[in-house]
């Protein structure tokens, strides 16, 4: 029934054109070089490449769900010792991105690399994923349903499989689907562990061969998969775990003489994904701060400071439009857009960076190699994920109170501006804090289109590792720890709490 | 009110996007370089080169297949204004695609004819061997020939840097001597035998820990590093193959000018110029090609270097030299 | 002068009849009050009146100019009218008299601090002009709603059950400060609310609002003691239902001949309403009712009595009010209300 204001519109036309025209035009170049595309793809490289990325995607889910889930139910539901310590150190491997948990144990274990390096690294990076999905199934549950249960004769396990699994499948499942596309684009930590799946394969064509039209149907190969697992989490997404009001009792499942061990098991996830890393990081960087050029970190600090800065400050610009405009105005243009800019969501970051060059180089030179560019490639990454923290704030404030405003005297977008803005600020400043965390942290994207002069920490630790210079490298990656993951991940969990006490 | 807002915000949008164009070429007083060597190596003569013209030199480092690859996709719109290459092959691969310019014969007479450009597009600046980098203690008897090294014996034990452009170079020149189908095997065996690494620098740290037997590199990272840290503490050594055999090839890095200009021109010849030279031959333990600067004095002059006869102009088929890396699955 | 006119309106939402055919006048400074169950349109007759819903037929006129009707609907910030939602709902963000002066943006800084001073003083809100919203109990924060509605001197109040959020207590107290407040302002105001007590207490003008049709219309006593039909008569207060004869001008019931206000017609069978007030029990041994529940109030009471077969509650005075067991006379004071038919 309303009408956008014409600013707001223009934002939401401009974010979609700028977040599917380089994709579309990756299309564009495979087609000008369909032959060289063609034979790429049907190369036995190209079903090598398939096989490893596939069997990387399945172990790793699989061993995700795994430990994650056991951490999930331990903590939540079982008396194992030192249940709230352990909850934390779960989540905490989120802080640690996922290049540099890889390069803290390529320092500690020289020359590792490979499969089992791979699914070791990816699962302890990507555990807390569903530790997190899965705590709070279970925390909605009612423990009634287990209770009779038990009455009725089954064991701890039997209720553990019949009884709580079922109802927490779905938001296992659907984490199990988001450490897929997870995997699917990552690149970091499986390029420096030297592992060949899609991503690092279209790296190395991309560095590797003049025509790049391989390296483009390498990505776009990549891009159907993506897609692929898209539409599988599609499905599950949508439907949230209907909470009742009252939560029963929690009931805590006796571990008897299992305890010990189910701490022994957590305790060595811990050390595994969260000691193990800082430490080797602590040490190499006290090893290495004799030699450190402090004027590069801090050169390459600003360059990550500026990049995040001028990113959230665009994306939130960008995201808060267009969440007004599809949440509060209903439209049903902006619905599309929002939609468009969802789909590119799990697009791997080094598909985005390909497209990008070939189309800065070829089609608008002007923004080429600037930090403009880089700038859309940020957009185009995270937008989805400011729009996901965008929609709680934003749609939270009561229609009342701009009716009220309204009644007042004050016209529709006005209202939305003297009402709705101030009232979802607080959840607008932490949703795009929480982008321009994660954008400090990027690296493929920002590989292929920073310009010349411009570093970030994630590129000086990347060239830092390359050479295998580990004491120079892992300054960096414990400044990345300390300023962008763990922030990041107290935002991320101040956001679900913040979300579950809305559903319930 | 809002509308003077929406055009204002989409002007100021529409103007940073233009505002990034290149000024006009003759009196710059910056050049963009694309170097495709190491940052730590020669960003220290860049930063001279600043000190010394008060000419501003943005760098992009990345290696020199990639930058090539870059200025071919590039082409009349990139921004690079000089190609640094690490080796031949890729600067006569982007000078194929005509994107160097003549240098003028000042510059080209400052070296000898072999090292560089036969149509006088690019120029070499500095000469570097490849060698067999080893641990003495795991290898006992050195391989006669490269060849030797796609024998079982050397699964695991053998350290190649495929996205480097000295091996790639190095490759080059295999083809060019040995033919494409010897030298397609010998990389099939080396993705089995091998174990990757991205730069000479990581084969040599890896050789000196014990994680790999040997490696190819090239010369002077070997000498950098025993500068470094004192030759009598480096567990490696460098050695070469047999006579003649390909994998002792000697290779320049060299420059060319993408967008002429004399800022530009200024840069090659502070390349070339003694305290340039100089610079290669004491930090960077490389070969001076100038009259008048003396090789490093623990080097084993040029002359002397059991190389093959190749001429460097025949190494600008990188294109192909690539095709054939990828098939063998190394990339 | 806010003369609020509507004339056939009809709403109707995926082809449920929300309203049908609502007529309503309000004239300039009355209290109006539309009365009814929950659900039966009450909200959407509000909402139609501020401009957030377009009628699917029937026109709103406000001083005489057209603001509504079923193709076009005057924008809400353009209406000059107030809102008194359920919940208060003041802007978080800001404090008391930011909220009191949210509607006040055409006016000098000095008129409006001077406007904000006098709505605080006339709610009794003055030492909460900084409070922060959190900081007001329920009351006081519908006396700020009330006061930032009244602000900008609309034409019309609208109040959405203002006072159903509130306790029992805190409730009265505050209808009457309201209606003081209103009156001081001059304001028109239309109240929606399910609560008789408030209805009747409150306005000036009563419509009872019934499955989307307006029912009755009129002034409380008249609304309260000649209700139109039955279903208002048991809604409005308590009523009693018995059947009843008409017979020489009387109504023949069980409980004797009674007197009905209004035109009667001769041998027309009904019911007959009688209110639990209008019941007088004098206590005898040898009377026809007996006491068979008694529910004490404190100040009232209401006795259940059993007399000739029908059952009837009535008031009484509570702490004299006849015991369970005790053999009654049963008297009606006053006229009744007789609804031909059953």
């Amino acid at each position: 029934m309303r009408k956008a204001p014409a600013l707001v519109v223009a934002l939401g036309v401009f974010a979609a054109v700028v977040t599917t025209v380089p994709i579309g035009y990756l299309a564009v170049r495979l087609v000008q070089g369909w032959q060289l595309a063609l034979a790429e793809i049907l190369r036995f490289r190209t079903l090598e490449l398939l096989g490893n990325t596939g069997l990387l995607v399945l172990a790793v889910t699989a061993s995700a769900l795994v430990i994650g889930f056991s951490q999930a139910w331990l903590t939540t539901k079982t008396n194992v010792v030192f249940a709230s310590g352990f909850a934390v150190t779960a989540a905490l491997p989120l802080a640690i991105p996922s290049y540099v948990m890889a390069l803290s144990y390529i320092s500690i274990f020289n020359g590792l690399s490979g499969f089992f390096a791979a699914w070791l690294v990816l699962t302890l990076a990507t555990s807390p994923l569903v530790f997190l999905a899965v705590t709070a199934a279970l925390a909605r549950l009612d423990s009634s349903s287990e209770e009779v249960a038990r009455t009725l004769g089954l064991g701890r396990l039997q209720v553990l499989f019949k009884v709580t699994w079922p109802q927490v499948r779905t938001a296992a499942t659907a984490s199990g689907l988001l450490v897929a596309l997870y995997v699917l684009g990552e690149f970091g930590a499986i390029a420096l562990l030297r592992y060949d799946t899609f991503t690092r394969a279209i790296y190395n064509a991309y560095r590797g061969s003049f025509d790049r039209t391989s390296a483009a149907a390498l990505a776009v190969v990549l891009l159907l998969i993506t897609l692929l697992v898209i539409w599988f989490e599609r499905k599950y997404r949508g439907g949230y775990v209907a909470s009742k009001k009252q939560l029963g009792k929690k009931l805590r499942v006796e571990l008897g003489a299992w305890r010990l061990p189910a701490a022994l098991w957590l305790g060595l996830i811990a050390i595994l994904s969260t000691a193990l890393p800082i430490s080797s990081l602590v040490i190499w960087s006290i090893q290495g701060s004799a030699n450190l050029d402090l004027k590069v970190l801090l050169d390459a600090l600003w360059g990550s400071v500026q990049l995040a800065g001028l990113a959230g400050i665009g994306i939130g610009i960008f995201g808060t439009a267009i969440a007004l405009w599809s949440i509060r105005y209903r439209s049903r243009l902006g619905q599309v857009v929002e939609w468009s800019s969802w789909a590119i969501h799990a697009v791997p970051a080094i598909v985005v960076g390909l497209a990008l060059v070939f189309f800065g180089a070829n089609v608008t030179p002007w923004i080429y190699q600037t930090s403009w560019l880089l700038l859309i490639a940020y957009l185009i990454l995270f937008l989805p994920n400011a729009l996901a923290g965008l929609a709680t704030p934003i749609a939270q404030v009561p229609v009342l109170l701009e009716e009220v405003s309204q009644s007042l005297g004050v016209p529709a977008n006005k209202s939305m501006v003297r009402v709705v803005l101030p009232i979802a600020l607080p959840g607008i400043v932490a949703a795009v804090s929480l982008v321009g965390l994660t954008v400090l942290k990027e690296l493929p994207a920002t590989l292929l289109l920073r310009p010349s002069s411009l570093n970030t920490l994630a590129t000086r630790l990347w060239g830092a590792t390359e050479d295998l210079a580990y004491s120079q490298a892992a300054p960096y990656a414990l400044l990345l720890v300390i300023i962008a993951g763990l922030p990041a991940l107290a935002l991320n969990l101040q956001a679900r709490r913040a979300l579950s006490e809305v559903r319930s | 009110m809002k509308k003077t807002l929406s055009y204002l915000v989409a002007g100021a949008l529409a103007l940073s996007l233009t505002a990034c164009s290149n000024p006009p070429a003759d009196d710059k007083n910056s050049i963009t370089v694309y170097a495709g060597r190491s940052e730590s190596l020669v960003q220290p003569l860049i930063d001279s080169f600043q000190e010394e013209t008060g000419i501003q030199v943005e760098v992009r480092y990345a290696g020199s297949a990639e930058l090539a690859a870059q200025l071919l996709e590039e082409g009349q719109n990139s921004p690079a204004d000089v190609f640094f290459a690490q080796d031949a092959g890729a600067l006569g691969a982007v000078s194929k695609a005509g994107l160097l310019v003549q240098l003028p014969d000042s510059i080209l007479e400052k070296v000898p004819a072999s090292y560089s450009a036969a149509d006088g597009s690019w120029i070499g600046v500095s000469g570097r061997v490849r060698v067999l980098n080893y641990n003495p203690q795991k290898v006992s008897q050195l391989p006669q020939s490269v060849f030797d090294l796609a024998e079982p014996e050397w699964k695991g034990r053998i350290g190649i840097a495929p996205t480097n452009a000295s091996f790639q170079a190095f490759v080059t020149a295999m083809q060019v001597i040995e033919g494409d189908a010897k030298t397609l095997q010998w990389l099939e065996a080396m993705k089995d035998n091998a174990v990757l690494y991205e730069k000479n620098s990581a084969i040599l740290e890896a050789v000196e820990s014990g994680a790999i037997d040997a490696g190819l590199i090239n010369h002077y990272y070997w000498f950098a590093r025993g500068q470094e840290v004192g030759f009598e503490n480096l567990t490696s050594k460098i050695g070469q193959f047999a006579s003649g055999d390909v994998g002792n090839l000697i290779n320049a890095a060299g420059v060319g000018i993408v967008a002429d200009s004399k800022a530009a021109r200024q840069f090659v010849e502070y390349l070339l110029s003694e305290t340039g030279q100089r610079y290669f031959a004491d930090q960077t333990s490389e070969y001076p090609l100038i009259d008048g600067v003396s090789a490093p004095v623990d080097l084993t002059p040029l002359a002397e270097i059991p190389a093959p006869a190749i001429d460097l102009n025949d190494l600008d088929r990188l294109d192909q030299t690539l095709d054939l890396i990828r098939a063998a699955g190394l990339i | 002068m806010a003369e609020l006119n509507l004339r056939g309106i009809t709403k109707t939402f995926d082809g449920l009849n929300v309203l049908q055919g609502v007529d309503l006048e309000v004239h300039d400074r009355e209290l109006f009050a539309v009365l009814g169950a929950s659900a039966a349109g009450k909200s959407t007759l509000l909402r139609l009146i501020a401009g957030f819903e377009k009628p699917t037929d029937g026109t709103i006129e406000l001083d005489g100019t057209e603001i509504s009707n079923s193709t076009s609907v005057l924008v809400p910030e353009k209406r000059n009218l107030g809102i008194v939602p359920q919940d208060s709902a003041l802007f978080p963000h800001l404090d008391v008299s930011q909220n009191i002066g949210f509607g006040l943006s055409g006016l000098s800084a000095k008129d409006k601090s001077a406007r904000v001073a006098e709505l605080l003083e006339l709610v009794e809100l003055t030492e909460f002009a900084n409070a922060r919203v959190d900081q007001l109990s329920g009351g006081q924060a519908q006396r700020v709603a009330l006061a930032r509605a009244l602000a900008p001197k609309p034409a019309l109040i609208l109040l959405d059950e203002p006072f159903s959020a509130l306790d029992a207590e805190l409730r009265s107290r505050l209808r009457q400060d309201v209606k003081a407040a209103l009156r001081a302002e001059g304001a028109t105001a239309i109240l929606v609310t399910h609560d008789q007590e408030e209805a009747l207490s409150l306005a000036d003008k009563v419509a009872v609002l019934r499955n989307g049709k307006i029912v009755q219309v009129g002034a409380p006593t008249e609304i309260y003691s000649s209700p139109v039909d039955v279903g208002i008569a048991t809604f409005l207060g308590d009523s009693v239902l018995i059947d009843g004869l008409v017979t020489g001008g009387k109504i023949q019931t069980v409980l004797g001949k009674l007197t009905a206000s209004g035109e009667l017609v001769e041998g027309q069978a009904g019911t007959v309403a009688i209110r639990s007030e209008n019941f007088y029990l004098q206590p005898n041994p040898a009377g026809d009712g007996e006491v068979v529940g008694r529910v004490f109030f404190g100040h009232d009471a209401v006795v259940e009595v059993d007399i000739r077969g029908v059952k009837i509650r009535a008031r009484s005075n509570g702490p004299f009010a006849p015991e369970v067991g005790m053999k009654v006379t049963v008297w009606v004071r006053g006229t009744v209300n007789f609804y031909p038919g059953s």
